[in-house]
C-alpha cells in the first residue's frame, strides 16, 4: 500500500509537471461546449435542453485527449518494469495512476460544469450540478484507463482507444445528461444518481483488474 | 471435452469431413427456409409482404448475440486454460458476429422505413445492438493493431470479457433511457406474439442461421490454423537457415 501511495504522489506530481495535463483537457472541454452555441444558435430555451448532453459528450471527448498516455509513458522509459519488480501488485498500480491522472485532468472538468451551465443559460446553477459530472468522469477515465492498458504497448494508439471505450461510455452519457438536466431545471436528483454511482463502482471492481492483465501483455 | 478437442490436429482431423456436410446442411435449410418464409408463410394482417424481413431480421439479431456469446466463453477459456484453438475460435467469431449485427440493423432499418416511416429511430433494441457492433468492431480492431499473435489474443481477450459484463448494463441503460424519453406505444414489435403459421418459418430460419454460423466458424478456424501452421513452420525454417 505504501509503495502505491508513492506511486500515486509521483504520478501526481509528474502530471503536474508536465502541465498541459491540467490545462489540456479543460481547454478542449469548454471550446467543445462552446462550439455548440455558434452552430445552434443563441435561443436559451434551446441552449438549456441540450446543455446537459453537451457537457458530457464533451466530457467523454475530452478525456479521451490525455487518457492514452496513461500508460504508455511508463512503459516506454521502463518504470513499468520497475513497478512490476517492486513487489507491489499491478492493480494497486494501475487503479493509482487512473485516480491521479483523473484528480489532474478529469476533475477540474467537473468543477467547470457550473460555469458551463450558466454560459449555457441553464435555469438554475447550483454547486450540486457538479456532483452527476464528478461521478460519471471518474467512471469514464476507469474505462479509459482498461482502453488505455489494453493499447499501451502500440504507437498511434489514439483513435483505437476512442473506439474501444466508446460503448463503455453510453451507461454514464444516459444516467450523467439526465441528472444533470434534474439539476439545471432545479428538480431534485432521481434515482439515475444512484445508478450512476453504481456504474462508478462497478468500474471500481472490475478495471483494476483488466488493466493489470492488459499491462502484463509484453 | 475441451482439452480433447484443443488439441489443434485433432480438431483439423474432426472437422475435414464435417464442413462438406455442414456447408450442404446450410444451403438446403435456407433454400428451405427462405421458400418457405417469402413463398408460403402467410402474409402478415397489417404489414402485408413488408413483414417477411422478420424472417432475416430475427434470427441475425438472436444469433449475433449468441456468437458475441461465444466469443467471451472462447476468451475465457484462452484466458484461464491458454489453449490457442480457443484463442482461433474467438479471432473467427468476431466478424462473424459483426456481420450479422450489420444484416440485423440493416434489414432492421428497411423495415421500419415501410411500418416506422423512418430508416432509424432511438429504439432500444437498434441503440443496443448499434453499441454491440462498436464493440465488435472496437475488438477487431485492437486485435490487428497488434503485431504478434499472442499479443493479440491475450488484449482481445481482456476486451472481450470487459464487454460482455458490460453489455447487459448497457443493454440495460439504453431501456432506462428509452422509456423515460419516449412514451409507450412507439415500439411496437412484441416479440413473443408470433402465431404458430410465423413461429415455424421463424425457427426454422433461426435453425438455418446458426447452422451457416458453424460452417463459417469452422472454415475460418480451419484456415486460421493453417496459417499458424505455416507462419510456425517458416520460422523455423528461418531458424535453423535453411
Amino acid at each position: 500500500m505504501i509503495g502505491a501511495l508513492a506511486i500515486f504522489r509521483r504520478e501526481l506530481m509528474l502530471a503536474w509537471a508536465g502541465g498541459s495535463g491540467l490545462f489540456l483537457p479543460a481547454a478542449f472541454f469548454a471550446g467543445a461546449i462552446f462550439l455548440g452555441p455558434l452552430g445552434i444558435g443563441t435561443e436559451p430555451r434551446l441552449l438549456s435542453a441540450i446543455a446537459p448532453g453537451m457537457i458530457f459528450v464533451a466530457l467523454c471527448l475530452a478525456s479521451l485527449t490525455t487518457l492514452e498516455r496513461i500508460f504508455q509513458a511508463d512503459l516506454e522509459i521502463g518504470a513499468q518494469d520497475h513497478q512490476r519488480l517492486s513487489g507491489v501488485s499491478m492493480e494497486l498500480v494501475a487503479v493509482f495512476k487512473v485516480l491521479a491522472h483523473w484528480l489532474i485532468s478529469g476533475l477540474p472538468l467537473a468543477l467547470l460544469t457550473p460555469v458551463a451551465g450558466v454560459m449555457m443559460r441553464a435555469e438554475t446553477v447550483t454547486i450540486t450540478s457538479i456532483l452527476p459530472v464528478l461521478i460519471g468522469s471518474l467512471t469514464i477515465y476507469l474505462w479509459g484507463g482498461v482502453g488505455a492498458s489494453l493499447t499501451a504497448g502500440l504507437r498511434r494508439s489514439g483513435p483505437l482507444v476512442a473506439l474501444l471505450v466508446l460503448p463503455f461510455f453510453v451507461p454514464v452519457v444516459i444516467f450523467g445528461a439526465e441528472e444533470l438536466t434534474f439539476s439545471f431545471t432545479g428538480e431534485p436528483f432521481g434515482a439515475g444518481l444512484t445508478l450512476l454511482a453504481a456504474n462508478m463502482l462497478g468500474a471500481l471492481a472490475i478495471s483494476p483488474f483488466a488493466m493489470a492483465a492488459a499491462l502484463k501483455l509484453d | 471435452m475441451f482439452s480433447t478437442f484443443a488439441n489443434p490436429q485433432r480438431f483439423m482431423n474432426f472437422t475435414r469431413p464435417l464442413l462438406p456436410v455442414l456447408a450442404v446442411l446450410t444451403i438446403v435449410m435456407f433454400i428451405i427456409g427462405w421458400t418457405w418464409a417469402l413463398g408460403f408463410a402467410p402474409e402478415e394482417r397489417y404489414q402485408g409482404p413488408t413483414a417477411r424481413i422478420m424472417f432475416v431480421h430475427v434470427p441475425a439479431a438472436i444469433i449475433s448475440l449468441s456468437v458475441y456469446l461465444g466469443m467471451a466463453i472462447a476468451s475465457l477459456l484462452y484466458l484461464t486454460l491458454k489453449h490457442s484453438l480457443a484463442d482461433v475460435a474467438a479471432k473467427s467469431m468476431a466478424p462473424i458476429a459483426a456481420a450479422l449485427s450489420f444484416i440485423c440493423l440493416a434489414t432492421g432499418s428497411l423495415w421500419g422505413k415501410p411500418t416506422w416511416g423512418t430508416y432509424w429511430i432511438w429504439d432500444a433494441r437498434l441503440t443496443s445492438m448499434l453499441f454491440q457492433l462498436f464493440l465488435i468492431l472496437g475488438y477487431m480492431a485492437l486485435r490487428s493493431a497488434y503485431q504478434r499473435e499472442q499479443d493479440a489474443a491475450r488484449a482481445g481477450a481482456i476486451l472481450c470479457l470487459v464487454g460482455v459484463v458490460n453489455l447487459p448494463i448497457i443493454k440495460w441503460s439504453v431501456d432506462w433511457w428509452n422509456t423515460l424519453h419516449q412514451p409507450a406505444g412507439l415500439i411496437t414489435m412484441s416479440g413473443s406474439t408470433y402465431s404458430a403459421e410465423f413461429w415455424y418459418p421463424a425457427m426454422f430460419n433461426l435453425l438455418a442461421t446458426g447452422m451457416a454460423v458453424a460452417a463459417f466458424t469452422i472454415a475460418s478456424m480451419r484456415a486460421e490454423v493453417y496459417k499458424r501452421q505455416y507462419e510456425a513452420k517458416l520460422a523455423r525454417m528461418n531458424r535453423s537457415g535453411e
